[in-house]
């Protein structure tokens, strides 16, 4: 079933299928960053991020999701922000294991308007070794939607770089660094950095 | 259970193993069906004369050969013999043929034509040089003419124009040709360049052709390998170059792949294991016959020679010696014992490491970092 999916997944993004040659990717992680924006005012939070990536020859299709996750200032005790993000892309593979992506992000929460952007990006695997690699992705929006609740739109920068390491077979421990910047037409700037850790597998 | 008949099951294992991996280790000795070559070695001009055409002539005929080639063969070629020897090379190829044309000797170009001189040439003028020589074009349009499957051309000619240049329009060594579609040309040395005689019975680039068709991969495998080995061996003086190219794939001998390549070393390293579990003389030296190349075979030998000659320490009765002498004997006793303890330690650690490859080779078919090809889902 999971086969027949990716098929039917693939062939409407790429229209090409071959049921042995579909490779999957999983990508559980944990995220303990910091959200800074330009007032000064920062918080400290864990948020766990899931991706899932299927692979015909070339083309990929990536969907991802930041779980949702609430900024709390807690020394004023007020809630700053609330998000779920969800993404998706469509990838090319250019060169051995660097990616060109274009995708979606959209990033909801409770009483606000969806943030929208289309982004492009990206996404590097090189082995180091025979377990080791590095990986990277790298990501922009130009125009990121109801960013900016004067101005409207505003842009996104995404920095995401690691080290796995191959446990066993199809499953490798990853850590990281990775920040996120919004920036306002304003020039106002939200950032979240920090550190990930985390599990890929791959079948 | 027995370990002789334990080995005994293994060894039908294995055999069993290797009759069903065989079909994908290309172990196919069928040739294509109409292997076509022309061989022409000249050496000895009547104005100098080169030392080792027709030994490289005769090598890469015999080899040809060797692999399924009818061979029309001519040494110092003279005018006289040009059309009958082209009559006969045409006359055996076919539509399904694979044609491959060998020269050695000297070459020189036209206007960008290039002409291999007959041994008793009198060249004077350049008018002379058409009438006197083997046209490479004349050879190609008989190629194009069969309409053969697949040609491959190996021009040794780029050696030192041995005529006067009594013309501007001669050039030092080969010019580029504009081949028939389905043709793989390779020159000694880049269009325009001189190539070595060599020193020794072949030249330079005929020696390294004849090293290289024992290898099962394909020809333009062959070539790359050949210019890293003479621009290596020539400190970049002389590089072979080669143009055009076939559809399908050409091997001398039957062509390898490189799963092929894989299973054979996991074939090996599992027979390996079980030799070393079963720790016998036979079993090591079964090994050594099925692998007298292989990877263990040095600490096969050595394990052997531990196993056929044993410490003979204790078997001198200590009477009949001094003190000094027993204790020298158990000295080298007790080295033999370390000497013993260090290669079972090698042996153990040798393993090791062939089980890393093994293991290694196995995830490089799924998703180890070692692939070129790791897939990594992003999140944005």
């Amino acid at each position: 079933m999971k086969k027949i999916l990716a098929c039917v997944l693939l062939f409407a993004s790429f229209g090409v299928c071959a049921g042995d040659e579909v490779k999957y990717s999983l990508g559980l992680r944990g995220w303990s960053h910091t959200y800074s924006a330009s007032s000064n005012t920062s918080v400290q939070v864990n948020s766990p991020l899931i991706s899932g990536s299927i692979k015909y020859k070339d083309f990929s299709f990536t969907a991802s999701t930041l779980m949702q996750t609430t900024y709390v200032n807690t020394s004023q005790s007020y809630v700053m922000a609330v998000r779920t993000d969800t993404d998706y892309a469509v990838g090319y593979t250019i060169y051995d294991n660097v990616t060109l992506l274009l995708g979606n992000k959209t990033i909801s929460g409770p009483q606000v308007n969806d943030m929208v952007g289309i982004f492009y990006g990206v996404s590097l695997a090189q082995p180091i070794h025979d377990q080791g690699f590095i990986f990277g992705t790298f990501a922009r929006s130009n125009s990121v939607s109801n960013l900016d609740a004067l101005t409207g739109s505003g842009t996104f920068n995404l920095y995401d770089l690691g080290y796995g390491h191959i446990i066993y077979k199809n499953t490798s421990l990853n850590i990281g660094y990775r920040q996120q910047v919004f920036t306002t037409a304003a020039n106002d700037k939200y950032t979240f950095s920090g550190a990930t850790f985390g599990v890929g597998f791959n079948f | 259970m027995h370990p002789a008949l334990n080995f005994f099951k293994v060894q039908l294992l294995f055999a069993a193993v290797v009759l069903l991996v065989a079909p994908f280790l290309g172990l196919n000795t069928a040739h294509a069906n109409n292997r076509v070559a022309l061989v022409i070695g000249n050496a000895q001009y009547e104005k100098n004369p080169l030392a080792n055409p027709t030994n490289d002539s005769r090598d890469v005929a015999a080899k040809l050969q060797k692999f399924g080639f009818d061979v029309v063969y001519r040494e110092n070629l003279k005018i006289r013999q040009v059309g009958g020897m082209m009559k006969e090379f045409k006359s055996k190829l076919t539509p399904n043929s694979t044609a491959l044309v060998f020269y050695a000797g000297h070459g020189l170009q036209i206007r960008g034509e290039n002409f291999f001189p007959v041994v008793d040439a009198d060249i004077q003028s350049e008018e002379d040089i058409p009438v006197q020589s083997i046209s490479l074009k004349q050879i190609m349009d008989i190629l194009e003419d069969a309409k053969t499957k697949a040609n491959i051309v190996f021009l040794d000619a780029c050696r030192d124009n041995p005529f006067d240049n009594r013309s501007r329009s001669i050039s030092r060594g080969l010019a580029k040709v504009t081949a028939p579609s389905g043709t793989l040309i390779s020159y000694a040395t880049r269009p325009g360049s001189v190539a070595d005689d060599g020193k020794g019975r072949n030249g330079l680039y005929t020696e390294h052709l004849l090293k290289v068709m024992d290898i099962n991969k394909p020809i333009e495998q062959l070539l790359k390998n050949m210019v890293t080995s003479i621009k290596g061996e020539t400190k970049g003086r002389q590089e072979p170059w080669s143009e055009g190219s076939f559809e399908g794939e050409f091997c001398f001998g039957p062509c390898e792949d490189p799963e092929a390549e894989k299973n054979k070393i996991l074939l090996e390293v599992a027979y390996w294991e079980k030799t070393l579990s079963s720790g016998k003389i036979e079993d090591y030296q079964a090994y050594l016959a099925n692998y007298p190349n292989g990877t263990f075979v040095a600490v096969a030998k050595r394990s052997l020679d531990a196993l056929l000659n044993p410490s003979t320490a204790t078997a001198i009765p200590a009477n009949s010696v001094s003190k000094q002498e027993v204790d020298k004997l158990i000295k080298q006793a007790e080295e033999k014992l370390r000497q013993e303890a260090s290669n079972r330690s090698n042996l153990e650690k040798e393993l090791e490491k062939a089980k890393i490859e093994a293991e290694r080779l196995k995830n490089s078919q799924t998703n180890s970092a070692s692939t070129k090809k790791l897939f990594v889902s992003p999140s944005f």
